[in-house]
Parts: structure tokens; C-alpha cells; sequence
């Protein structure tokens, strides 16, 4: 038990605090995490007093100090247990005491809006830095817990940390982020996407960072082995690198049971696939290949389109623009005149304009199915590139048909393919295919669940 | 940018070959060939989709035309209609038995060759009335006649093996096998009136006129050569292995029925030589429950089920006799017995040969009751 290991410690944790009294002749370490302790509580009640007596030994501490949580520390391990937990630690002659002085982290954290889970916890990240940092650190009592803390932005002076678990990341990763992060050179942090688009070199329509409000989230992807960059002023945190596979699980698949998560996994493949796929191939199988139809879906298709003025193509694009505007007017309204003003938009105007004749329900049926699945993702990046490839799509079925279909999801899969997420390959664990991770792919595995990670994040540390 | 320019203008020359909406489409459903003079008439049933609300309209529409070749035919009918005929869903070809006498295989051409039409419609022979008179009676509960009768053919040949549906397909892969020759199925109005083309007919509990399926026609050198009855048609699909479910009833006394239920049955056959004699063994293998026992017997005596079980497989064998007696009356190679030497010995010459049958009928279930009510009273 060494004062100086402490001190060590520093180096990775800024917020880590030691400040010297010299009290008489003895020398008073009080030692706090700054991020994790109330600061008037330490203050008020530890360096005030210490200031006012005079104290001789560690006894007199004991004695004179108002705490009702206050223990004597005998080895390292409880001492950083209790220091990561928000403990004030004061230490005379090698001998060390601990103080509760906790800060309440969660007062003014507010409950996560844009990512809801049915179990699990509520909190999501503020713009206070400390706090975010703080809600992960709550989570991770561990030395192993690494924050780097930087700084960027010549005029706004951003701070900026880079998280990871010492002993499970792999270290090419970091040293990659940082050296990106070193580099960085801007005079302006806006958000957090400012950080990551700065990582990343190439224009991808997928992401391949996912950004999160929930603490739980980060700290579970720290423990995978992947990194986080916490961004001050910024409620959203960032969690690198993520795979293709990322988007189709959520953290609420971890606090359920497992068997269950497997539907939900497949349900959200299937959307996916609609969400992109059922605009292009119904243009394209209505208006080419009609061969490839029941006789009787094909009747009740050429029943519905009865009377419609536009082509399917116009009469799809119509409807998939009247969505995204309706979409993005309620992202941006009020919240009060929100529901009133998606009642008229959603339910009278498409009644209207079945009712007059302008677009078939067939076609918003599909506009409308298309639209709802792609809202699964609860990533607005992957949302808007599902957009963008629901287009893509859409026009290669309208002028070239089935095979038109079968081109663009050849692209689509090459595009894919092709992508790098920090120098790993964006399809992982498919392609390249790992066995041992299909248990977290589509199905999620008990055993997996428990006991192991993603090798290919952490090379050897793949148990838990 | 560059990129984007390149794909819209790839895009742009496609030119949307091949594009049609749906509301330009005439779907048609089925097509019937008759003669007239020395020119084809063709006549299109095309859907009339309508919104459901104003289903007063009728649910089809027949236009006639006449041409040297089908194709033409189906030309000229195009003046005759704002839409474009569209076949891909064509799922009835009606021949009238004039045209089939004259030749299948002159008219089955076109619809091979044309890339839209699938390869599995039903072929069908009307009989005793022009084709283009029984596309045009109306049917219920399927407003579609083509898919009425489609339907019908179909349930026709698994519920009760009374007729066997040709597909396209089938049809020109059998008529192309040395030693067999294809069936087809045949359809017939009963009690054709005008009437019976009007909505009158479906909004009767009685209609006025309707499509029957009838048993089969078979064929040579893709010519129409004859009808098989009942009987015969039973027979037919006993030898080539196409019993899915039928009845078969029997007397089980002096006056009453039983009907016995096949649910599965399997036809194997292999050839012997002898000297220059060839003989085909056709082996039938058929489960059936006791679906109807009207006779006072003891049904839980094994002896009565045997019973049964011998009076079936005398009633199979007379089906068979019976499609084996057309047979060597007929030139038609319908049963397919030279195809089944020929494949075991390429080198058979159509000498004499004979057929030997082994019919093994076993009855597994007696239904909800164990014994007849009746039986159960006389103990």
C-alpha cells in the first residue's frame, strides 16, 4: 500500500484528485475522484475541518471528522473499490481512511427519449461531461477503465476523452482513434458528429459508429472491447467501431430472456429487407414482371390501380415524399401539436387521396409498411441510409424491373462488402464468418451471452 | 457527381422497355379454338376487374375474332378492346373437338413459343358444344370461369380421380415419348342457354347453365382419338400411378353400399420376358378407411373387413380391365404399356405382350364409429 501507486493512477484518470495538507508537521493526502465526489461535501466536511483542528495522527482524524460511512483501509483492492465508488480517501503515513462522499450523478440526468428499452435502466447522458463520465464510471468500478482526455477546437476548447477497457480492447484500435484524435485540427466543436466524421476518412452511407444516449449501452460496449468518446456538451456519446450486425441488436436484447430475442432479431431482419426492398419490387413486379404474380393478386392490384391517374413510379414517389415530410415535420414540431398535426396528415390525407383517386391504397400500403420497418432502427444514420438505398432501389425497379431488383441488390451487397468499420471488415461476423459468433448474430445464446465476447474486438481476453 | 450523372443516364436508356401499368392490361384468362370455314376462331376471356361496390357488371368479357393462326386472331381482337391483351396468366386453353380431331399439336405452338405464357395452363377439350360458347357462361363462387373450371379440373382429379389435368407442359413431354401418348381433360355446359352468359346465372341458387368436368379424351399423334368413361378414367389413373383419393364403393350385401375411402395409393410395375413374350406386372398398393357402411354386419370381425377388403380389389381390378379393354381396342398408346417395355428393353419391336395385375387393398380406419349402428343392433 503506497501512496505513489496512486499517483500512477493519475496518468489515465485526469479526474482523479490528490491534494496534500500540511497540517503541523504531518503531511494530510486526501484523495477523490472529482467526476464521481460532491465537491462541497468534500469541502465542507473533510478539508474544512482538517484545516480548523489540529491534527496529529490518522486517530485524531477518526475522531474529529463528521462521517457517518467511514472505514479503515487495510489492502489495494478495497481502496480502489471504495475510491471508484466515490469514497474520499485521506491518508497519513501510509495508512489510509475512506469517506462516503458521493455526488448525487443522478440528479437532473433525465430519462433516455430517443432510446427506449422496456427493462432496463432509464438514465440517459446530459451535456454535463462530468456527469457522462461519471454514468459510466458508475457502472465500471474498475483501474482497468481508461480515460483519455483531450482537447479540440483552438477557440471552443472542447474536452474530449477517449474510454476503453485497459485490459480487454485491442490496442491497435486505440492507438488508431488517437492518433486520428491527436490530429484533429478544428477551431469549433459543435457535437459529436463533428468527432466522428473527422475519424472517419471515407464517405460511407452506412454508419459505422453508432451514437447513444444510454450509459448502459457504452459501458456494455466498453466491456466488449470497443471504445468511446465522450464529447463535452454533448448528451450523445460515441461508441466505435460497429458492424452491419450492430443494427439489428438493441441492449434490450441482453436484458431479456435469451431464447425470446432470437424472434425479435429475426423480426428486425425482416424489416430491414421490407423497409428496403418492397417499394422497388412492387413497382417492379407490377409494372414488368406480371407474369410472376398470382392470377388473383395480380386481379386485386389491377382493382386497386383502377382510375389512377400517374404511373406507379410517380404515384410511389408522391407518397414516399409526403412520409418523409410528415416525418420530418414531426420531428420538429412541438410535442403538443405533434399528435394533432399526424392525425390530419397521416389519417386524412391518405384516406383523401384514396378517396379521390390520386394514389392507390395498395400503394400506400407499401409506402407505409416500407416506411414503418426502416423506423425500427433506432439509429437515425442507419434510418437515413435505409432511406437513401429505398430509392436507389425504387428507381431501379421502375425502369428496368425484376432485373433492375436483382442489380441494385448486387450493389447493395458490394457496397457493403466493401466497407471498413476502423479497419475492421464492416460484415463481420459474416463475412469474414465466425462460428463462434453466430451465437450473438441472429440468435443470441445463453452461453454466449454469459461468458463470452467478440474475439475478433479482443483477441485474447475472450472469455468473460 | 460524375457518378450520379452516369447512373441516371443508365438508367434513362433502358427506356422502361417492356412497361406496362396494370389498368392498361387486359388479363386473359382463357382462350377457346374453334374452326370456322378454313380459319381459326379464337375467342379471349378477358378479366373485367371492377371495384367490388358495383359488381353488377359482369366479371368477364369474351371477344371473338377469326385468323389463320392464333397469333393473328388475338391481333385482331386487340382492335376490339382499349387494352393490352396480356396472356401471362392465361390458365385455360379450351379446343373445341373439331380443331383436337384435327390436330392439337398445329395450335400448341404459339403458346410454347411466346415468352409470356407460363407452361401450366390446363389444356381442355369441350365436348358436344363450341369452345367458344362454354368460355362464356358465368360461375359462382368463382367469378372467374377459367379459374372455375381450373379448379374444378383439379379437385376433379385429387379428391375423386375422375379426370387428370394436362398441364402444357406435360402435355408436349409425353406426346414427344415414344411408346405413350397424352390424355386431356374435358369439360362440357349442361343445359346450354343464353341465359347462362348473363349474371342471371350466379344470382340463382339454381344456375341456369353450368360447366361440368367430364372424364378424359385421349389422344394419338397428338390427334383426338376418343372419350373415356367413368370407369375407364379410374382405370387410367390406377395404371399410371396418379391416385391421390377416390371412392369406391361396394356392395356389401344383396341390397346395400359401403364406400371405402382410398387416401393413398402406389402403382408399381416391372417387366418379365419370357421367349419372345413380355409380360407387365403392375403392382397396386392402396390404404383405405370406411368412410359409409350401411349393411348389418359385424364390422369388428376381421373376417367381414377381409371381406371388404376383396370385394375393393375385385372393383379395382374391374376399373383396370376395363381401361386395359379400350386399350387394345383403341390405337391410342393413352396407358402407356409399350413406354414401360421400352424403357426396360430399348430394343422391343410393339410384339404381343400381356399384363398381369396384383391389387392389395388395405383397410386402416373405420372412422368415428367402431361398428355399424346396425350391426350393433342385430348382436
Amino acid at each position: 500500500m503506497d501512496i505513489k501507486e496512486l499517483e500512477n493512477l493519475k496518468v489515465f484518470n485526469p479526474d482523479l484528485k490528490i491534494r496534500k495538507l500540511k497540517n503541523k508537521k504531518i503531511i494530510i493526502n486526501v484523495i477523490y475522484f472529482e467526476t464521481l465526489c460532491d465537491s462541497n461535501i468534500v469541502n465542507d466536511f473533510i478539508l474544512k475541518p482538517i484545516n480548523k483542528n489540529k491534527i496529529k495522527s490518522i486517530e485524531d482524524i477518526k475522531n474529529k471528522l463528521p462521517n457517518g460511512n467511514l472505514k479503515e483501509i487495510k489492502d489495494m483492492q478495497t481502496l480502489y473499490d471504495s475510491l471508484y465508488s466515490g469514497f474520499t480517501i485521506i491518508c497519513i503515513d501510509n495508512k489510509f481512511l475512506s469517506f462516503e462522499t458521493k455526488a448525487k450523478l443522478d440528479s437532473g440526468i433525465i430519462e433516455a427519449s430517443n432510446e427506449k428499452v422496456i427493462k432496463g435502466p432509464k438514465d440517459a447522458f446530459t451535456e454535463n461531461y462530468q456527469t457522462n463520465i461519471g454514468l459510466i464510471r458508475k457502472r465500471i468500478r474498475n483501474k482497468n477503465l481508461r480515460v483519455i482526455e483531450h482537447t479540440i477546437g483552438t477557440s471552443s476548447k472542447t474536452k474530449i476523452s477517449l474510454l476503453y477497457m485497459d485490459n480487454i480492447v485491442n490496442k491497435d484500435l486505440v492507438d488508431k482513434v488517437e492518433k486520428k484524435l491527436k490530429s484533429m485540427n478544428m477551431d469549433y466543436v459543435a457535437n459529436s458528429n463533428y468527432i466522428f466524421e473527422n475519424l472517419n476518412k471515407n464517405n460511407y452511407m452506412m454508419p459505422t459508429n453508432q451514437t447513444t444516449e444510454r450509459p448502459d449501452l457504452v459501458s456494455f460496449n466498453l466491456m466488449e472491447g470497443r471504445v468511446a468518446i465522450v464529447v463535452e456538451n454533448t448528451p450523445q456519446v460515441i461508441i466505435l467501431p460497429t458492424f452491419f450486425s450492430d443494427y439489428i441488436k438493441t441492449i434490450d436484447d441482453y436484458y431479456q430472456n435469451t431464447k425470446n430475442v432470437t424472434i425479435t432479431r429475426i423480426i428486425r431482419i425482416i424489416a430491414l429487407i421490407v423497409s428496403i426492398l418492397t417499394p422497388g419490387l412492387y413497382i417492379a413486379l407490377t409494372t414488368f414482371n406480371q407474369e410472376t404474380l398470382p392470377t388473383s393478386v395480380l386481379i386485386n392490384f389491377s382493382i386497386q390501380r383502377e382510375g389512377v391517374p400517374f404511373p406507379s413510379i410517380v404515384e410511389a414517389i408522391v407518397m414516399w415524399i409526403t412520409f418523409e415530410i410528415l416525418r420530418e415535420s414531426d420531428t420538429r414540431i412541438p410535442f403538443v401539436i405533434g399528435t394533432s398535426m399526424s392525425i390530419v396528415g397521416a389519417l386524412v390525407l391518405g384516406q383523401a387521396a384514396v378517396e379521390a383517386g390520386i394514389i392507390s391504397p395498395i400503394m400506400i400500403i407499401v409506402i407505409a409498411i416500407s416506411s414503418v420497418s426502416s423506423l425500427l432502427f433506432n439509429d437515425n444514420d442507419m434510418v437515413n441510409a435505409i432511406r437513401i438505398w429505398k430509392l436507389i432501389f425504387l428507381l431501379f425497379g421502375a425502369f428496368v424491373g425484376l432485373y433492375g431488383i436483382f442489380i441494385s441488390v448486387l450493389l447493395f451487397l458490394i457496397k457493403l462488402c466493401s466497407m471498413e468499420s476502423y479497419g475492421f471488415d464492416y460484415t463481420l461476423p459474416d463475412a469474414p464468418f465466425s462460428k463462434e459468433l453466430q451465437k450473438n448474430n441472429i440468435i443470441l445464446t445463453k452461453n454466449f451471452k454469459l461468458n463470452k465476447r467478440n474475439h475478433f474486438l479482443t483477441k485474447n481476453v475472450n472469455r468473460r | 457527381m460524375k457518378k450520379i450523372i452516369i447512373f441516371i443516364i443508365i438508367l434513362l436508356l433502358s427506356g422502361c422497355y417492356n412497361y406496362k401499368e396494370l389498368n392498361e392490361l387486359a388479363i386473359v384468362s382463357s382462350i377457346a379454338i374453334d374452326k370456322k370455314d378454313d380459319k381459326y376462331l379464337v375467342s379471349a376471356q378477358i378479366m373485367n376487374a371492377k371495384q367490388k361496390e358495383d359488381s353488377d357488371d359482369s366479371q368477364i368479357l369474351v371477344y371473338e375474332e377469326e385468323g389463320n393462326t392464333i397469333n393473328e386472331a388475338l391481333r385482331n381482337i386487340s382492335t376490339k378492346t382499349s387494352r393490352i391483351l396480356y396472356e401471362g396468366h392465361l390458365s385455360k386453353l379450351v379446343i373445341s373437338e373439331e380443331v383436337a380431331k384435327e390436330g392439337i399439336m398445329n395450335i400448341l405452338d404459339m403458346f410454347q413459343r411466346l415468352t409470356e405464357i407460363r407452361n401450366e395452363f390446363t389444356i381442355t377439350i369441350a365436348k358436344n358444344i363450341e369452345a367458344s360458347k362454354i368460355i362464356k357462361i358465368m360461375t359462382s363462387p368463382e367469378s372467374v370461369p377459367a379459374e372455375y373450371v381450373s379448379i374444378t379440373i383439379q379437385n376433379a382429379d385429387i379428391s375423386s380421380s375422375l379426370t387428370y389435368s394436362t398441364k402444357l407442359d406435360e402435355f408436349i413431354s409425353l406426346y414427344l415419348k415414344k411408346g405413350i401418348d397424352p390424355v386431356i381433360s374435358v369439360i362440357e355446359a349442361k343445359n346450354y342457354k343464353e341465359k347462362g352468359t348473363t349474371t342471371d346465372n350466379i344470382s340463382t341458387t339454381d344456375p341456369i347453365t353450368s360447366i361440368i368436368v367430364d372424364n378424359i379424351a385421349i389422344t394419338k399423334n397428338g390427334k383426338l382419338e376418343d372419350f373415356l368413361n367413368k370407369n375407364e378414367t379410374i382405370g387410367y389413373n390406377f395404371l399410371r400411378n396418379q391416385v391421390q383419393e377416390m371412392i369406391i364403393p361396394v356392395k356389401c350385401d344383396d341390397k346395400n353400399y359401403a364406400s371405402l375411402s382410398v387416401l393413398k395409393s402406389k402403382t408399381k410395375s416391372n417387366i418379365k420376358k419370357e421367349k419372345n413374350q413380355y409380360q407387365i406386372n403392375f403392382n397396386i398398393k392402396s390404404n383405405a378407411i370406411i368412410t359409409e357402411y350401411n349393411c348389418s354386419k359385424d364390422l369388428t370381425d376381421e373376417k367381414t373387413i377381409k371381406e371388404l377388403e376383396t370385394l375393393a380389389n375385385k372393383k379395382i381390378k374391374k376399373y383396370i380391365n376395363s381401361a386395359l379393354e379400350k386399350q387394345k381396342n383403341s390405337k391410342s398408346k393413352f396407358l402407356g404399356l409399350e413406354r414401360l417395355i421400352y424403357l426396360d428393353y430399348p430394343d422391343y419391336k410393339y410384339e404381343d405382350y400381356s399384363v398381369k395385375l396384383k391389387v392389395d387393398l388395405q383397410l386402416n380406419r373405420k372412422g368415428e364409429t367402431r361398428n355399424s349402428s346396425k350391426g350393433d343392433k342385430t348382436k
